[in-house]
């Protein structure tokens, strides 16, 4: 009687106890579907909220409103924090709202996680750029050989040009010229237009003879494109090679009368063709002719020049560089006399002309027109001036 | 396990509620969608919170920690389900509607409640239900924290105080199986995440030393405003109660139409704030703006914790020490985050006052084992400065205030161990060897007066043999007889002076006398103990402690 009352109480307790941890079981069921239920409602509306708040933030960096466009991707990213996307945008806003500390610091954390990634290093590599940190280098060289998701070959392209604007703005040419020949190279034979690009950036970082010969490729693909034409005849011309930019430059301004820049610089060509004594196969007249019109176009800009800087030029005995430099023009007198039959001295002639022109332009300013031009002859047959007062 | 599991799931629709009452009360941005959002959806929450606190819920006010300590040591683990109950839905809409309060000590309770519950369930021992409750707040703190080893730690260092090989066993188990159930659900991001920690330079250091006197100073202020305020306002009349968290709302609205930074638990402003995404004197601002919001959201009764408020303010605060001395100490190289980081665990350890806990849960969000020594640092300085200044630790000054006496846990671990040299006498006893004859004993006896001989074998065992007996084995023959023959009594157990006085209290209970030897030389006598000296020296000791505890409160 005992025992069965015992073994019924201990039958009661491990069915309680089973129950009971059967009971749990089926709560923990039950818990386990409310709140996946309830995670996948959750994960639903965070995800439509970052994306609808990202899209907001998009169109007001776009708008140029980098302000609220960081208040809509900081909004964003508190539901999509790990986004590479949300914070690469954010850091761009942070940039364009001119905080760099903070954009640095978003952009750290990304190219901590994605080393590799183009995009963040090009945009770290401006930000650099702009605290003037000589890292950029390092991350638009990174950037060039990294990952790009859309569009690989362009992105670095336009990576190599923002790493030569970087150079340049640094003043290393060397550098920059190095940037664009890559650039040259990478660059299909048949984009004209790119090439055309790059030449002109070559031109205008004083790289006037690779400039040509991309100028001259891109030619050879259409051989009317003016750009390359005027390029072309500004490249020769930056050569000195005034009778080689007339074609080019004709070309241009047949194709484009209306561009004056181009007609000026053929005029200008012109003018430095008919002016050059030294030019092959002129008569001895004509050479002559030429150096004493040299002769009194740059006595007449020093004088003038003089007179602007309040210097009396035939003061004796001469004292400063404006009389110095007077006094032996005065001194050639005698032989522009004899120019014609005595060729020779237009050599003497022509140099006392260049350190006239040299001191004008040091004095005064920039030279224009033929002044100018006699400048430039003088520095194309690498005259010294008198006494060797050559070249700039 | 099982309650890890459970407190897990429970924690993971407590966030989602938080976050989603956030959203449909205040919208879907950082900052509140309007000016009259910003006002009146906290003073409107605290309204109904109070409601809830007052008519449905009365025990989910206060602090959670407490509250489960209470359950530990009063109540034998009880904690009632309703609890659990009005915590999440009181909490979900007092933090999503902007109060100043963090998720993680509600966790900590409901964690408890569950295992409470399913301990009662289970019919467990009484014992076992006291211990679980501790497991499942281990298991809602990790799950809140994302953090088990750092929960692991607060609940050892706060709410059991000692360590014990099983109740870490049951810990460690229900943490990290709410943090794994986490994960599984919510993804495995941290709250916010912390940028590579780049090292340091020694100079840098004395930096992260400033960072720990400002962190013990702003944890001081804290305190004090907790302090001083929550009594005063528990002393106003009852009807009082309905109104005060609704004018901590429309505060705290009022510092959020300006500052909308210092809402709510503030884990994504904690993420910007460790992005360098802040000027140091913006950092400054909400730093001490936040004390004020989570100071008015507390004090007044609103449910809420204060771990997601304490990080705030640490970050901010490290992140405005760290900028402003990058500005005017340009050799300083420490980056901001670093500074945000360090900030958060010294506020950790001079607010809540667990300087373990905070070094650990520095290194488990950061992941940097590098950062040790900066925290290190940085939370000493900052713990000492308020423990300095405010004697009583936070969660005893509020239990306190509730007019509940729980064991001081910080108290407990500064209390001086009594050891056994504090009480011993030196070896006044004679001491006789056991090959000795009864006679020369006796002799000995009368020569000393003494009352009782130690007798020494050469085993380096002891006995002692008093005046009494040694005239009953003289009788007749026996004074030629040698003691180890005649004696028959139970060896002496023997302490060392090192020893706890505890160990010693039981040994010396009916005994004439215990003798404290050399852990050496067994045979060496160092000092003798008998109970009247345990009692005596722990009466000194007691009031001792009852002065300074008159003290300090």
């Amino acid at each position: 009687m005992e025992e069965g009352k015992k073994a019924r109480k201990w039958a009661a307790r491990v069915w309680t106890r089973e129950a009971l941890l059967l009971t749990s079981l089926l709560a923990l069921g039950i818990m386990f579907g409310v709140t996946q239920a309830a995670v996948s409602f959750y994960h639903g509306q965070q995800s439509d909220l970052a994306n609808m708040w990202f899209q907001r933030g998009d169109a007001s960096l776009k708008a140029n409103r980098p302000k609220q466009a960081i208040v809509d991707l900081r909004n964003a990213l508190s539901y999509a924090p790990d986004d590479p996307t949300f914070q690469l945008r954010l850091a761009q806003a942070l940039a364009a709202d001119n905080r760099i500390d903070a954009a640095e610091a978003y952009l750290f954390d990304l190219w901590n996680s994605q080393p590799g990634s183009g995009e963040i290093n090009f945009e770290l590599a401006q930000l650099e750029a702009r605290k003037g940190n000589p890292d950029a280098a390092r991350y638009f060289d990174n950037a060039i050989y990294g990952v790009w998701e859309k569009d690989p070959t362009e992105r670095q392209w336009q990576t190599r040009l923002a790493l030569f604007h970087y150079w340049v703005s640094i003043g290393d040419v060397g550098q920059a010229q190095a940037e664009l020949l890559a650039l040259a190279a990478g660059t299909p034979d048949t984009d004209f237009r790119r090439r055309t690009q790059i030449a002109q950036l070559q031109l205008d970082s004083g790289d006037p003879r690779q400039a040509l010969e991309q100028f001259r490729q891109a030619l050879r693909v259409n051989q009317r494109y003016i750009p390359a034409l005027a390029g072309a005849g500004a490249a020769e011309l930056k050569i000195g090679e005034y009778k080689s930019a007339i074609p080019y430059l004709e070309s241009a301004v047949r194709f484009a009368p209306h561009d004056r820049q181009v007609a000026e610089q053929l005029r200008f060509a012109r003018l430095v063709l008919a002016s050059d004594p030294f030019e092959i196969g002129l008569g001895a007249e004509e050479r002559a002719q030429r150096a004493i019109d040299a002769y009194l176009q740059a006595q007449s800009r020093l004088a003038a020049c003089a007179t602007q800087r309040g210097v009396q030029v035939s003061t004796q005995p001469p004292q400063n560089p404006f009389q110095q430099t007077w006094a032996s023009g005065q001194r050639l007198q005698a032989l522009l006399r004899k120019l014609r039959t005595q060729p020779q001295n237009v050599l003497q002639v022509m140099n006392f002309v260049y350190s006239a022109e040299n001191l004008a332009a040091s004095e005064c300013g920039p030279l224009e027109g033929k002044d100018q031009a006699l400048w430039l002859i003088g520095k194309k047959h690498q005259l010294t001036g008198v006494n060797g007062q050559g070249g700039q | 396990m099982l309650i890890g599991v459970l407190a897990g799931m429970a924690v993971v629709c407590f966030r989602i509620a938080i976050d989603t009452t956030r959203i449909w009360l205040l919208g879907s941005g950082l900052a509140p969608a309007s000016w009259e959002r910003t006002l009146f959806v906290p003073t409107i929450a605290g309204i109904v919170v109070a409601a809830l606190v007052m008519w449905a819920f009365p025990d989910v006010r206060g602090s959670g920690v407490n509250q489960t300590k209470a359950a530990v040591y009063i109540y034998d683990g009880y904690v009632p389900f309703r609890t659990v109950i009005g915590k999440f839905i009181s909490c979900a809409l007092a933090i999503g509607g902007g109060f100043s309060l963090g998720p993680e000590d509600p966790s900590l309770q409901m964690g408890a409640g569950i295992a409470s519950v399913m301990g009662r369930r289970l019919r467990l021992s009484q014992e076992k239900t006291r211990l679980l409750a501790p497991v499942g707040a281990a298991a809602g703190l990790a799950a809140a924290f994302n953090a088990p080893i750092t929960a692991v730690m607060f609940v050892f260092e706060e709410v059991i105080g000692t360590w014990s090989a099983g109740g870490l066993g049951g810990l460690i188990l229900a943490a990290a199986s709410s943090v794994v159930i986490l994960r599984l659900f919510l993804g495995s991001q941290p709250f916010f995440r912390v940028p590579p920690y780049r090292g340091f330079s020694p100079p840098e250091l004395i930096g992260y030393a400033v960072l720990g006197v400002f962190g013990g100073f702003a944890s001081l202020t804290f305190l004090k405003f907790l302090a001083y305020v929550r009594p005063r306002l528990r002393k106003l009349p009852r009807w009082t109660l309905y109104v005060q968290p609704a004018i901590a709302g429309l505060l705290i609205g009022l510092i959020g139409l300006v500052y909308p930074q210092v809402m709510g638990a503030g884990y994504v402003y904690i993420d910007q704030v460790l992005h360098g995404q802040f000027t140091w004197e913006t950092l400054g601002i909400l730093g001490g703006l936040k004390i004020l919001a989570t100071g008015l959201a507390f004090v007044s009764g609103t449910p809420g914790g204060m771990f997601a408020p304490a990080m705030f303010i640490g970050a901010t605060l490290g992140g405005a020490v760290g900028g402003a001395e990058q500005l005017f100490f340009h050799n300083l190289h420490g980056s901001v985050s670093a500074f945000a980081l360090v900030g958060i665990g010294a506020l950790f350890a001079g607010f809540l006052r667990t300087p373990i806990t905070s070094v650990f849960m520095v290194l488990e969000v950061s992941g940097n084992y590098s950062i040790i020594i900066p925290v290190m640092i940085s939370n000493t300085i900052a713990y000492l400065i308020s423990r300095r200044y405010q004697k009583v630790p936070l969660f005893d000054l509020l239990s306190r205030q509730e007019g509940v006496d729980l064991p001081s846990l910080e108290e407990q671990r500064e209390q001086p161990v009594l050891r056994v040299e504090h009480a011993m006498n030196p070896p006044t006893f004679p001491v006789v060897r056991s090959e000795s004859l009864v006679g020369e004993a006796v002799a000995m006896a009368n020569s000393s007066n003494a009352r009782v001989l130690l007798v020494r074998f050469p085993s380096g065992r002891w006995m002692a043999v008093e005046r009494s007996q040694l005239d009953r084995f003289g009788e007749a023959d026996g004074r030629g007889r040698k003691l180890s023959d005649v004696l028959t009594a139970d060896w002496l157990p023997t302490v060392h002076p090192d020893q706890p006085l505890d160990v010693a209290i039981g040994f010396a209970q009916g005994r004439p006398v215990v003798p404290v030897v050399s852990r050496v030389d067994p045979g060496k006598l160092e000092g003798v103990l008998t109970l009247d000296d345990v009692l005596e020296t722990y009466r000194e000791a007691s009031d001792e402690a009852h002065g300074s505890s008159h003290s300090v409160l």
